[in-house]
């Protein structure tokens, strides 16, 4: 049986991965459907959901609807561009820090270390604030803080695997340093790194709306979902659904995200392999 | 996954923990007060005198930048300091003239010279005596041009303080200045206690030391200002032992504190909040116009924006109406001049009524038919709704072809940035604390007051400074003001800025606090406060 239809039984990953397709879909085609999300009539401000807003329409009369789905292509974007960036600066780091161990391995840890010390969010926030702030920006700064942790798993595997029969016996066969480690090495640990960049997408996706949320990501009029959530701070009493909308979209897009991220890890996993 | 779930769980917890912990302080902090206040009770009972309150905390949106109030620059500072320090005479709520630390004038026949009588027996917070010489050193200090106080220009017109005797200051002018008194009302005015000018040196801006209602007590930059009351104050010492100052810039934070108890005044409300409070019976709105004037300062020196046109064109894309009504919920009125009509010679000179059409023709005219890009610098809660304001002017420019990007500041950052003059236009308010024309038109619009300074849009029209210096020395008051009347003309035709609106102010408070005077130079002033 294929791996894909092993992780179909999965129920929670079947959700999950509907869901996504749904938003992928949504980010793609819907901006292409829907009315402006600029457009701003400040005749018809802060109207509670109905029929011809779906979702209401904020502080200037924008219909919120059109800008959950302009937005969330963001969100999306922001999950997989910071995991790709986590990713491949951690898997350089890693890789040869792992493989090679001694001085490099001790200087690459050490500030892995002290990066991991700090809270994701504050080293994101530090990042941005050499930066200038934009659309692109967290997804960045979220990518540059998500390296030590990629590092330290890559590392993890390859100093485990190195000292490997396989590797003796390719060494032996007369390859070089980078085969072994692109070619031997990491095929043989991406598993776990899957695994890990998979569930990193969800907090990303959190941690950059957070970033908006604090005015250092998209600046407005961008729908961007947390920059959404910032502005209807003032309206939490009087029209609370600008709060709760973009809430629950980000809720959703981390909660697919993950729920593909466990069932991913079920399958990969060997001790619940069988499961 | 259980092993997250169980974090998630856990930081629940925590989080709730903390905020319950928070609660119980706060709830202490109450009980502990009431005691006080029951003790204080008991004690003036006997000996019969005004109730001293324990605490009064005011809530501001932003935080202070210096307290020598002859380098401040920006009005929510202004505030602070106008409780630490005074000036020879003031203004009151409709902005006429009162005696302050001088209790009466008079000015001699030549016009040149006024001579001041001081109140006497007056004490800095460091215990020196306030006098003549005192005021000498202060207006000297301002004017000093190796100093730099970049208000300078609003006490320019003096050349001379003569401290006659210990209670009598002359001061003269070499030309005639109509406008003396009200320059004199200014913050920049300030007398600060010579020996501590000497003690402190570089650090005055953080050991301010005046004569006023309050002592300066500490600063925690961000956090709060502490200042305490001034039991020697020469007008009676003010019915409250302490004042607090936090800066909480989240609006709706402002507000639901001031609602659930926890402070007693919220600075700076925007109408979304204070439309709500006003149902509470525990809450007071207080409303009033200012002489501030709203404004996007664009930058006359840079790119596209350099072209008149293009200036105009920003100006007709506008409609000002939509911003006031629907953005500021009326808290309002649309601009149709450079300075507010509570300011001494406004004229309403000409409004640039909204029309897409004509902004559009005045592109193509200048050379842009496609439209042109621009990045637009907007400060996050420095004044009422400015973002949101931003964000509307975004939306409306968008329509007549002129794509805006927008970047979000923090005031403070802001205000040191555009003095580098990179931006193309910035959302800025001016408040001439003078009331006079004077000081509502000089220091924006004349070419001598680029940045540092404040003519931040860079405008240079030299038939605008001609104007603006032979008014300064008129004291004909008509003839004056025929010249602020031609200069606000020209200046709203050469469209120096996108002209939006005077806002009101409306000032939150618990309704067991009174005597607090609100200002249309938006001061707030502490000295008569009480709260029950």
């Amino acid at each position: 049986m294929s791996t894909f239809r092993k992780i179909m039984r999965n129920p929670s990953a079947v959700v999950g991965l509907c869901i996504l397709l749904l938003l992928v879909v949504v980010s793609i085609a819907g901006p292409f459907l829907v009315e402006s999300p600029y457009e701003q009539n400040t005749a018809v401000k802060l109207m509670p959901p109905s029929a011809e807003h779906w979702f209401g329409t904020d502080d200037f009369g924008r219909d919120v609807f059109s800008r959950i789905v302009t937005g969330a292509h963001y969100s999306l974007l922001a999950g997989f561009i910071s995991v790709i960036l986590g990713l491949t600066g951690g898997l350089l780091l890693g890789a040869f820090a792992g493989f090679y161990g001694g001085l490099l391995d001790q200087i690459l840890m050490t500030v892995c270390d002290i990066l991991l010390a700090f809270p994701s969010v504050l080293l994101a926030m530090a990042i941005v604030m050499v930066m200038e702030p934009g659309i692109y920006t967290p997804m960045v700064a979220v990518g540059i803080s998500s390296i030590p942790v990629f590092a330290r798993l890559v590392r993890a595997q390859f100093m485990s695997l190195r000292e490997s029969c396989f590797v003796e016996a390719v060494r032996s066969a007369g390859a070089g340093d980078l085969r072994i480690i692109f070619r031997h090495l990491l095929p043989n640990s991406i598993g776990p790194i899957i695994i890990q960049a998979t569930l990193r997408i969800g907090s990303s996706i959190l941690l950059a709306a957070t970033l908006s949320f604090l005015g250092l990501g998209a600046q407005p009029p961008t729908p961007e979902w947390g920059a959404m959530l910032s502005a209807a701070r003032n309206y939490v009493w009087t029209a609370s659904y600008l709060a709760l909308i973009p809430g629950i979209a980000i809720t959703i897009t981390v909660v697919a995200v993950n729920l593909i991220g466990d069932a991913l890890r079920d399958y990969l996993d060997p001790r619940t392999r069988n499961m | 996954m259980k092993r997250r779930m169980c974090s998630m769980i856990l930081t629940g917890i925590l989080v709730f923990a903390l905020s319950a912990c928070g609660g119980d302080s706060g709830n202490k902090k109450e009980t502990d007060q009431e005691q006080k206040q029951e003790e204080k009770t008991e004690q003036s009972d006997d000996s019969q005198t005004a109730q001293v309150a324990d605490e009064l905390i005011v809530l501001t949106g932003s935080d202070a930048s210096t307290f020598d109030p002859h380098f401040c620059t920006d009005s929510a500072t202004e505030i602070f300091n106008k409780n630490i320090f005074n000036n020879l005479v003031r203004f009151n709520e409709d902005m006429e003239i009162e005696p302050d630390l001088a209790k009466e004038w008079s000015i001699s026949e030549d016009q040149l010279t006024w001579t001041f009588k001081l109140e006497e027996g007056v004490k800095f917070h460091d215990g020196t005596d306030f006098n003549a010489e005192a005021v000498k050193t202060s207006f000297e200090r301002v004017l000093d041009e190796n100093l730099g106080s970049p208000r300078r220009s609003v006490l320019a017109a003096i050349t001379k303080i003569e401290a006659v005797d210990e209670h009598t200051v002359n001061i003269s002018t070499d030309v005639p200045c109509g406008a003396l008194l009200q320059q004199l009302c200014h913050p920049v005015a300030a007398i600060i206690s010579p020996k501590s000018l000497e003690d402190y040196g570089e650090e005055i801006s953080t050991h301010p030391v005046g004569t006023g209602a309050f002592k300066f007590v500490e600063w925690k930059t961000g956090e709060e200002l502490v200042l305490e009351r001034n039991p020697e104050y020469f007008k009676g010492a003010p019915a409250v032992e302490k004042v607090y100052f936090r800066v909480v810039p989240e609006d709706a934070t402002r507000a639901l504190l001031l609602q659930s108890g926890q402070a007693d005044v919220a600075l700076r409300l925007p109408v979304t909040e204070t439309d709500r409070l006003e149902s509470d019976p525990n809450v007071t709105i207080q409303k009033g116009d200012t002489v501030m004037t709203m404004y996007v300062a664009l930058n006359n020196s840079k790119g596209v924006l350099q072209d008149e046109k293009v200036r105009q064109a920003m100006n007709y894309a506008v409609d000002k109406d939509v911003i006031v009504n629907d953005i500021l919920g009326g808290m309002a009125t649309v601009s149709d001049s450079p300075i507010s009509p509570y300011t001494w010679g406004y004229n309403s000179s000409m409004k640039y009524e909204c029309d897409v059409e004509k902004a559009k023709e005045l592109l193509a005219e200048a050379g842009y038919p496609d439209g042109i890009e621009l990045e637009l610098w907007t400060p996050v809660g420095r004044y009422l709704m400015d973002t949101q304001v931003s964000e509307n002017l975004q939306a409306q420019w968008e329509k007549a072809g002129i794509h805006v990007n927008i970047r979000q500041w923090e005031f403070q950052a802001l205000m040191s940035e555009v003095k580098n003059g990179g931006f193309d236009m910035v959302l800025l308010g001016w408040s001439p604390s003078t009331g006079d024309a004077d000081q509502g038109l000089y220091p924006v619009f004349h070419s001598s007051q680029f940045p540092p300074n404040s003519n931040r849009a860079f405008y240079n029209n030299p038939d605008v400074d001609a104007l603006l210096d032979s008014a300064k020395t008129e004291v004909d008051e008509n003839a004056r003001k025929d010249m602020y009347a031609e200069a606000e003309k020209t200046i709203m035709e050469d469209a120096a800025w996108t002209f939006l609106y005077y806002p009101k102010q409306a000032l939150s408070y618990r309704s067991n606090v009174s005597g607090i005077e609100m200002l249309p130079t938006e001061h707030i002033m502490l000295e008569k406060v009480t709260k029950q």
